[in-house]
């Protein structure tokens, strides 16, 4: 199943994916979402099997919600990326088939911050960008040539719109349209990307 | 009771050479021997095909499996030139994969060519040598070449010319094409920035009412840029593709070569 | 030369003292009882530029009106023989095409294997085969005749009794070529072959300009032939073809021969 990514911009972050669910060559969806939201600016996305990525967006779900009710505050990206982390290392020798990205604002440094994760928590911070799922080595290719420093947040759309979709085009196992996510200060802008539909 | 020491599972120490298999153990006592013909030297080849020139371009690494044999070892050839060193060829060979078999893939294809024009008096045309590289590499169908290659040159018609290849010699005129190790990284970039698919004309409608950008012919200077660009994420990202960049571009005027350093790590 | 001959008959490439192979050069003989073939190549190009001016042809037509026309006479023996059944011009490929003089089951064996080579060469290069390489290949096959040298495999007794007129077009325009027995070939603008040669080359040289027509060009082919033939010439027994960039090699129909042999004035 296909690819969450996201990349780094100036006091923004963006984390997009394609919306095909499968089970190998069948297609089995075409609308389904792998970006989940943990507070008002941080995002989960998912790839791997998809009963686990359910599972896991569920667990992380009442996890964070019960971390909130505690510490009566919101889940800051870096705490959310040692919970996915420490999380996964639990299952350390039955792990889920999940590989985590996660992505979002540090609401105290006003820091965008983005990671990645193997299926048993070793966590990836980059600079730069994240990718993961079926299409990561042709998402490599597009972000290492297309992303630059410093993207304004509109610049930053249109750079992980147009890695991404170029991206699985190569991909047999992915497209289907795709969601990109937009995180500034205090401000969350969702779009849909049509993108081929075969 | 077996106890299995941890150092027999690890990679062997005997010598391999560039074979991936090696001298087996598979019982006490027993050795088995066994000789594998092809293996798989890494790097990448691409080309992009503009409106009076095609440039072809390779990495010069050479590795088996986690070694590097070699900082340059040219993918890219001149075919059907006067000499050794290519004078005069005005078609260009990309070659990636088992770098023996390319190599040789090259030397045959070289001579063809100059018995071509010894032949028939001519130089042959790219379309004429695209078609004899298939049917080389389908003459040996059943124990195939392991490589995979880009065939590239200006046309008849004046225009650049690219044609890429499968091991079996199915073959396909095109505008740009990335082969090898990190075709997978580059080809989506030159969809986007060739072909520029997944661009649309700006307020041209919403969703699949956008009008798509068309394709134009590309100038020189940003193609190689493009190039560089390319090949600069591939080595980033793949251990096998680094070292030196070799790019071959041919014009009316002939073919021309420029060689730039990449990372070496 | 018939009279010294003797023992170098018989080694088929055996050199006389005089540096003569016997058995080539009678193969040479052979060819002039043969029934008499034509080919002219009509260049139109000047005087059809003025024409298209008056016909509103295109310029690219004109520059595409030039050809080759090949001519052959058909020895018909009996009335009974059915004169298509006579074929002295054959399709080599849909670009080339020949006329033959001498043994025709000889030029089978050799038409068989130039338009081998044709194919092969469309095969292996996605392109049509120039005229000269196909004529290179014709005459790569002249002297495979003998015992054979090492390594390389005869396959015929003795030379070829038979030469052609080989017609077709390629990049550098229509072209009409003469291959030998020997071996050898050369390039013509006219050429006369068979028993009837002599007197058609000479009426050749003097009715051969460059800016000969298509028509005028099937007419000169007609009027040498009916020169040199025994019988009298009509639509049955001759047969043309012709040769262009725009159609490629093509043997007249019977309604195209008849209007052309119409066209002939008669005398």
């Amino acid at each position: 199943m296909a690819n969450p990514m996201s990349i780094i911009g100036k006091n923004a972050v963006a984390i997009a994916c394609d919306l095909r669910l499968g089970l190998q060559a069948l297609t089995v969806s075409n609308d389904f979402p792998k970006i989940f939201q943990y507070g008002p600016d941080v995002f989960l996305g998912l790839t791997g099997l998809a009963t686990d990525v359910q599972t896991v967006s569920d667990l992380f779900r009442y996890k964070v919600n019960l971390y909130r009710l505690r510490e009566e505050r919101d889940i800051s990206p870096q705490t959310m990326a040692n919970l996915v982390s420490t999380s996964l290392y639990e299952k350390r020798f039955g792990p889920f088939f999940v590989n985590p990205v996660v992505a979002g604002i540090n609401r105290t440094t006003g820091e965008p911050f983005i990671c990645g994760f193997d299926s048993i928590g070793c966590i990836d911070f980059a600079k730069d960008f994240i990718v993961s799922g079926t299409s990561a080595d042709q998402l490599f290719g597009t972000c290492e040539a297309l992303w630059q420093p410093d993207l304004e947040a509109e610049d930053l759309f249109e750079t992980i719109s147009q890695a991404l979709l170029s991206a699985v085009d190569r991909d047999a196992l992915a497209g289907w349209g795709a969601h990109v996510y937009i995180v500034e200060k205090d401000k969350v802008t969702k779009r849909l990307l049509k993108g081929r539909q075969d | 009771m077996a106890f299995i020491h941890p150092s027999s599972l690890l990679p062997s120490s005997n010598p391999s050479y560039s074979f991936r298999e090696g001298i087996k153990s598979s019982a006490p006592g027993i050795q088995e021997h066994r000789f594998s013909p092809y293996a798989d030297n890494g790097g990448s080849t691409l080309g992009i095909a503009g409106k009076d020139f095609t440039i072809i371009a390779g990495d010069t690494r050479q590795s088996s499996g986690y070694s590097i044999n070699t900082r340059y070892a040219p993918k890219v050839f001149r075919i059907g030139g006067d000499d050794d060193s290519g004078t005069g060829a005005k078609i260009i060979l990309a070659v990636t994969g088992f770098a023996a078999d390319g190599n040789a893939l090259k030397e045959r294809l070289d001579s063809m060519v100059k018995m071509y024009k010894y032949q028939h008096g001519k130089d042959i045309s790219v379309k004429a040598c695209a078609q004899r590289l298939a049917t080389i590499l389908y003459s040996k169908r059943f124990f195939p070449y392991y490589t995979q290659a880009i065939l590239g040159g200006i046309d008849e018609e004046g225009v650049g010319a690219l044609y890429s290849y499968d091991y079996v010699g199915s073959y396909e005129r095109e505008q740009c094409r990335a082969v090898g190790a990190a075709a997978s990284l580059i080809m989506p970039f030159l969809d986007n920035q060739v072909n520029l698919k997944n661009q649309y004309v700006p307020g041209s409608g919403v969703g699949h009412d956008l009008k798509a950008k068309a394709a134009e012919p590309l100038e020189q200077s940003h193609v190689e840029q493009l190039v560089r660009d390319a090949f600069s994420g591939a080595v980033e990202r793949h251990i096998e593709v680094g070292d030196g960049l070799q790019m071959l571009i041919a014009t009316k005027d002939g073919i021309r070569e420029i060689y730039t350093p990449l990372k070496r790590d | 030369m018939f009279i010294a001959r003797s023992e170098y008959d018989r080694g088929i490439n055996t050199f006389s003292p005089e540096g003569r192979l016997f058995q080539v050069e009678y193969s040479l003989e052979a060819i002039k009882h043969g029934s008499t073939a034509i080919g002219v190549r009509y260049p139109g190009a000047q005087l059809l530029l003025t024409l298209s001016i008056l016909t509103r042809l295109s310029l690219k037509q004109v520059a595409t009106s030039e050809g080759v026309i090949l001519g052959v006479e058909k020895r018909v023996q009996s009335t009974l023989l059915e004169t298509s059944s006579v074929e002295k011009i054959l399709e080599i490929d849909s670009h080339i095409g020949c006329a033959m003089s001498g043994l025709q089951a000889d030029a089978r064996s050799m038409i068989e294997h130039a338009r081998v080579e044709s194919q092969s060469h469309a095969f292996h290069y996605n392109e049509q085969l120039r005229v000269e390489s196909c004529t290179q290949a014709i005459c790569d096959l002249a002297l495979r005749f003998g015992e054979g040298a090492d390594g390389e495999e005869s396959i015929m007794s003795r030379p070829f009794g038979v030469a052609l007129l080989i017609a077709g077009v390629d990049e550098d325009g229509p072209q009409l070529y003469h291959a030998e027995p020997s071996g050898t070939f050369y390039r013509y603008d006219a050429k006369a072959i068979g028993s009837g040669s002599e007197g058609a080359q000479a009426e050749l040289q003097n009715e051969y300009h460059k800016s000969l027509t298509l028509a005028e060009a099937e007419t000169l082919v007609l009027k040498t032939l009916k020169q040199v033939m025994e019988e009298k010439l009509d639509a049955k027994n001759v047969q043309l073809a012709s040769t262009t960039p725009g159609k490629g090699f093509r043997i007249y129909s019977d309604e195209e021969m008849a209007e052309v042999v119409g066209r002939l004035p008669s005398n």
